[in-house]
């Protein structure tokens, strides 16, 4: 299916160096005693090229550890990169310009503009940087995704999964550094979950895409090389090659 | 219970849309303030218009005069004077403590410079010998005039030019300049002159000779003695009058001078009432906009109530009670803005040449009130359908998610905005060409064409929102067309909010049409019959050209002939404020082609005697032979007949009289403009008799077109400046509009801001929403005007060929300041949307 001139996007950090790092990432929201502590410590490294999953239970910081990570949101202490880049720091400007052109995002809730087609909506990253897009990429990256027919309807014309399968493509077509998806099948039934997933674990596979997905659900999970857990704020153990189970056993695992 | 849980949220809903709050309450304060400030100017103008002719007579009981005067009490002079023996016959009344003749007329005052000091009018008056009389001469210092070449002159001007007594200053009498010697300066009653126009006073003989009067005076002021009433002596002294002298009360000829001025200032208040309601009317579309989008965006929070058991009827008098408060907080606003702007207003009116005196603000409550309560009632009916649609909402709208509104357009939609469109179209046009009375008529029609437009309007935002944003998708980053794809999403919000601007652009447009169709008729008029090659103009028009100046200038060499002609407003067969202009019946044809159709020029030299354009004729059905009745000024009304009708009127005006006629009949012996012919090269020497005439103006036939046309451009002008405030308060719901859709917007906004748009990037694009959205609104403003604009040029001048000129780029530069007051718009939504926290939106519901 896909031509074996694809070549991994330039400018990649050399195979093997990690594609994103964490250290000691500290975010405390408020003051005084009404401070609550989301993460504490935490220290990461998403190597380049792999599909991470970051699981734990509601409130466990997995939600806020991706915003920091992409940029999103700032830690109170310690220092994140994202390639060779430090984010921690960086002005509002330079977050925003780094977010467009190293960094693509798939939300729950599909989050695609109303008033664009879904072909405009996956060219708006690169429309928004006023850069050009690569023909060539942007077929495969559709043909991947499998919208062919029906890049010219708008959101409101497409179901749940091809919504979320143009969000993927629209994460995609920038070919970022990195790909955060936050709970990407949340809103979606079993099998459109399972085309939007499998779509993630192409990307890194054929394309060499890096991902990082938070979910809290074991079946997503399963489809990451790896899982990290979190908990109450701190990094609670990893799993590689995950399957439903042995996440699920992993969370029970953390309950206690 | 229930009722006090529900308007305690209502408040707190309020509270914290404080922005949209004051913006919309605003946009209703502002046509209030309006109403509430042309009723309070003019109710301050009507008291010091009768404090100022109160503190004119006083010291006097009873004025004499000739039966006929024309011309207004303050500016002009009687037609005929009274002759001096009179005064002795009046002397020797039983009961006259005092009598004194007086000469009036107009008189110019110079500065330094030469030319004439600021001011609406300039009056000459003549020294009264009687100290009675000398009352209304307030705060004098220097001396009175004694002799020829002295002056005694107002106290504003002495501090305008920089003038005090013993110093010298040239008057403009008849156009002319002529030096004086300042002997005294003098207030007039409470104020520093009369009526904002300029003073100068001269002994009675010098008055007489400067005005050519010897022997005579213009009126009579009496002093009652001790124990007479001014009645009692009015009738003493009528006994004894000549036929065609009358003798009226002072209280009773101030009265009638009051009333004159009066209902001339009541045209000025309908004036600024009629925009005052073009602004509400605006407000209003504003009001029932935002209503509209709060109610949609509120439909999960109603839907909700509704579950918990609140009836239809509660929450519809919820919406209602939130308009009510609204309303009332604006309106109250609104008469307190209001009040400034009556000194506004003034001010408005001054810097457009007609200074008025103001002394003290005057409060009239009861016009205050119908401001107030016209604000209230405009706003709760406003949201009438807003709070109509919230009764509908149904509980189980709790819990779905907000399902956008349809925007589907209907043909019942269409022909019923077609119906409206043009059923307004008729009764405006019928309402105008129906002459005075109609207004209302032509008011409920102008509405019914703004609102069938409305009604219409949704159909038209895809391609104007396509057009407009066209210059706009240069922008970098799909800005131009995320804005358009926003603004086209729900036409009707869009198309609501365009209509508002519309409103006051379609009635700029069309007086602009109006305006250029007029001024193109007035040239092709005076190029297809004017045979003239130089034209002397009194400038500003106060006070004329002396016939000296006719002869001076028919003696230089090379000038081959010139004739005079005068001009005065008069009231023809009931129709107030017609030019009539006074000619040499025997010269006048060789300085244009009057193409007479019925009857002879030459019997015009015969008195009593009027011709009349064409024109005028088949609108009014006269034939030659007919008398019309003819009121010039206040007083003096004739019966004139028609000797003969004209097609050509050129550079003349639709009546004309011989200046005999105009002399006998008004009083009015100077010329408004000499017609002169004479070759090209003759222009220096025709220069070099203007000397000395600081108020006359040489031009060729192009500058005679443009000043004929001068006062046009000055109604476009404050046409303009007066629905500057319907545009603003368009503009407020503008802003009301971007921050609604914002809101609604949040996650939206977020998304973009989280893939990398820059905050600079997303201010662009609200800009540009709000620059489409304001385009839209001109072009739909520019489309209707047009057409009533074209309509009405073309219905005003049905019987010749009709005239309709499109100042094109007029328009266009409308376009681009609507465009630009978009860009001020967006500024506080565009800032509000960039400041959004990225995360919180992405996650906001």
């Amino acid at each position: 299916m896909m031509p074996a001139t694809i070549q991994p996007p330039p400018g990649r950090q050399p195979a093997g160096a990690p594609a994103a790092r964490a250290r000691e990432v500290t975010k405390i929201y408020g003051h005084g005693p009404a401070a609550v502590t989301a993460l504490e410590g935490v220290s990461l490294d998403i190597p380049a090229g792999s599909f991470t999953a970051v699981m734990g239970p509601s409130g466990s910081g997995k939600s806020t550890l991706m915003h920091c990570l992409a940029g999103l949101d700032t830690v109170t202490s310690g220092r994140i990169w994202i390639g060779d880049t430090e984010i921690t720091g960086l002005r509002e400007r330079q977050l925003t310009r780094l977010r467009r052109d190293r960094i693509g995002f798939v939300f729950q809730a599909y989050n695609l503009l109303p008033v664009l087609s879904a072909a405009a909506n996956i060219t708006l990253p690169l429309d928004i940087a006023g850069r050009p897009a690569d023909p060539e990429w942007l077929t495969t990256v559709i043909d991947t995704v499998g919208l062919g027919g029906r890049l010219g309807h708008r959101p409101a014309e497409l179901s749940g999964g091809q919504q979320q399968r143009v969000a993927v493509a629209r994460a995609l077509a920038s070919r970022p550094d990195i790909v955060f998806a936050d709970e990407p099948t949340g809103n979606l039934d079993s099998r459109a979950s399972a085309e939007v997933l499998g779509l993630l674990r192409r990307s890194v596979g054929e394309f060499g895409q890096t991902v990082v997905m938070v979910t809290h659900d074991p079946v997503a999970a399963s489809y990451a090389g790896r899982v990290v857990f979190l908990a109450d704020g701190r990094i609670a153990g990893g799993l590689d090659r995950p399957t439903p189970a042995s996440v699920l056993d992993a969370m029970k695992n953390l309950g206690e | 219970m229930f009722r006090s849980v529900f308007i305690g949220a209502l408040f707190r809903s309020m509270l914290a849309h404080r922005l949209r709050l004051v913006l919309t309450g605003l946009a209703i304060a502002l046509g209030v303030a309006f109403m509430a400030g042309s009723f309070t100017f003019s109710a301050t103008l009507t008291r010091s218009l009768d404090s100022l002719f109160a503190q004119a007579s006083t010291g006097t009981d009873v004025e004499v005069m000739h039966a006929s005067p024309g011309g207004s009490t303050i500016t002009g002079s009687p037609a005929q004077p009274v002759p001096a023996s009179v005064l002795a016959t009046v002397r020797r009344v039983p009961g006259v403590a005092a009598a004194d003749g007086q000469v009036t007329g107009q008189a110019v005052l110079l500065g330094r410079d030469g030319k004439p000091l600021p001011g609406s009018f300039g009056v000459a008056l003549s020294w009264p010998a009687d100290a009675p009389f000398q009352q209304s001469f307030t705060g004098r210092t220097g001396q009175p005039p004694a002799g020829p070449g002295q002056v005694m002159i107002d106290r504003a001007s002495a501090r305008r030019g920089h003038f005090a007594a013993g110093q010298r200053i040239g008057i403009a009498i008849a156009g002319h300049a002529v030096p004086f010697t300042i002997t005294g300066i003098t207030g007039y009653g409470s104020a520093d002159t009369i009526a904002g126009g300029s003073m100068a006073i001269f002994s009675l003989p010098a008055a007489q000779q400067l005005f050519g009067k010897p022997g005579q005076y213009d009126q009579i002021a009496v002093k009652a003695a001790p124990g007479v009433s001014a009645a009692q002596l009015r009738d003493r002294i009528a006994s004894v009058l000549p036929p065609g002298d009358v003798a009226v009360t002072a209280a009773a000829a101030s009265a009638s001078a009051a009333r004159q001025i009066n209902s001339a200032l009541g045209v000025l208040t309908g004036f600024f009432l009629g925009f005052a309601g073009i602004a509400l009317f605006v407000g209003a579309f504003v009001i029932w906009n935002t209503f509209s989008i709060m109610i949609g965006q509120r439909t999960r929070e109603l839907a909700l109530t509704r579950a918990l058991g609140a009836s239809a009827g509660q929450v519809f008098r919820s919406v209602l009670a939130e308009a009510a408060v609204l309303a009332t907080a604006g309106s109250a606003a609104g008469v307190g803005l209001g009040l400034g702007l009556a000194r506004g207003l003034a001010a408005l009116l001054a810097a457009f040449g007609f200074a008025l005196p103001i002394s003290g603000l005057a409060l009239p409550a009861a016009e205050l009130a119908i401001a107030a309560g016209t604000g209230i009632a405009i706003t709760v009916i406003a949201s009438l359908p807003a709070a109509w649609r919230a009764t509908r909402i149904a509980p189980v709208q709790a819990m779905r998610d907000p399902a956008p509104e349809p925007a589907r357009f209907s043909a019942g939609r269409l022909a019923g905005g077609l119906a409206i469109t043009l059923a307004g179209v008729a009764a405006l046009l019928a309402g105008i060409l129906a002459g005075n009375g109609q207004i209302v008529l032509a008011a409920a029609g102008a509405a019914c064409c703004f609102i069938g437009i409305t009604v219409l309007a949704p159909l038209t935002v895809r391609p104007l929102a396509r057009l407009s944003a066209a210059p706009l998708l240069r922008l970098p980053g799909r800005v131009g067309l995320l804005a358009r794809g926003n603004t086209m999403r729900n036409p009707k919000r869009t198309s609501a909010t365009a209509a508002a601007l519309m409103i006051g652009l379609a009635v700029i447009a069309a007086t602009s049409v109006l305006v250029s169709s007029a001024r193109a008729t007035i040239g092709q008029q005076v190029h297809a019959a004017s045979r003239t090659s130089f034209y002397v103009q009194a400038a500003n028009g106060t006070s004329g050209l002396s016939p000296a100046l006719a002869r001076a200038i028919a003696a230089q060499p090379g000038v081959r002939a010139v004739t005079e002609v005068r001009q005065t407003t008069a009231t023809v067969a009931g129709a107030a404020g017609r030019t009539i202009d006074g000619i040499d019946p025997s010269a006048i044809g060789q300085f244009t082609d009057l193409g007479v159709t019925a009857g002879r020029l030459s019997a015009l030299a015969a008195p009593g005697t009027i011709m009349v354009s064409a024109e005028v004729a088949s609108g009014r059905g006269w034939t030659t032979g007919d008398a019309i009745t003819v009121q010039f000024g206040a007083y003096g009304l004739y019966r004139l007949r028609i000797t003969g009708i004209f097609a050509n009127i050129g550079p003349l005006s639709s009546y004309l009289v011989a200046n005999t006629t105009l002399a006998a009949d008004s009083g009015v012996r100077t010329d408004s403009v000499d017609l002169i012919q004479a070759p090209r090269s003759a222009r220096n020497a025709i220069r070099s008799a203007l000397a000395g005439y600081p108020g006359a103006q040489l031009t060729d036939q192009a500058g005679y077109i443009a000043s004929q046309t001068k006062v046009l451009n000055s109604l476009l002008t404050l046409v303009t400046a007066m629905l500057i405030l319907a545009i603003v308060i368009a503009l407020l719901g503008v802003v009301n509009t971007l921050a609604l859709s914002i809101s609604e917007r949040t996650r939206e906004i977020g998304l973009l801001r989280a893939i990398g748009m820059q905050r600079s990037q997303l201010r662009q694009m609200i800009t540009a929403e709000s620059v489409i959205i304001s385009v839209i609104g001109a072009l739909l403003g520019i489309i209707l005007g047009l057409g009533l604009g074209a309509a009405l040029a073309a219905a005003l001048t049905t019987s010749r060929q009709a005239t309709v000129t499109i100042p094109a780029g007029q328009l266009v530069i409308y376009i681009l300041a609507t465009a630009a007051a978009g860009v001020l718009a967006s500024i506080g939504p565009a800032r509000r949307a960039a400041r959004l926290d990225t995360l919180t939106a992405i996650a906001a519901e």
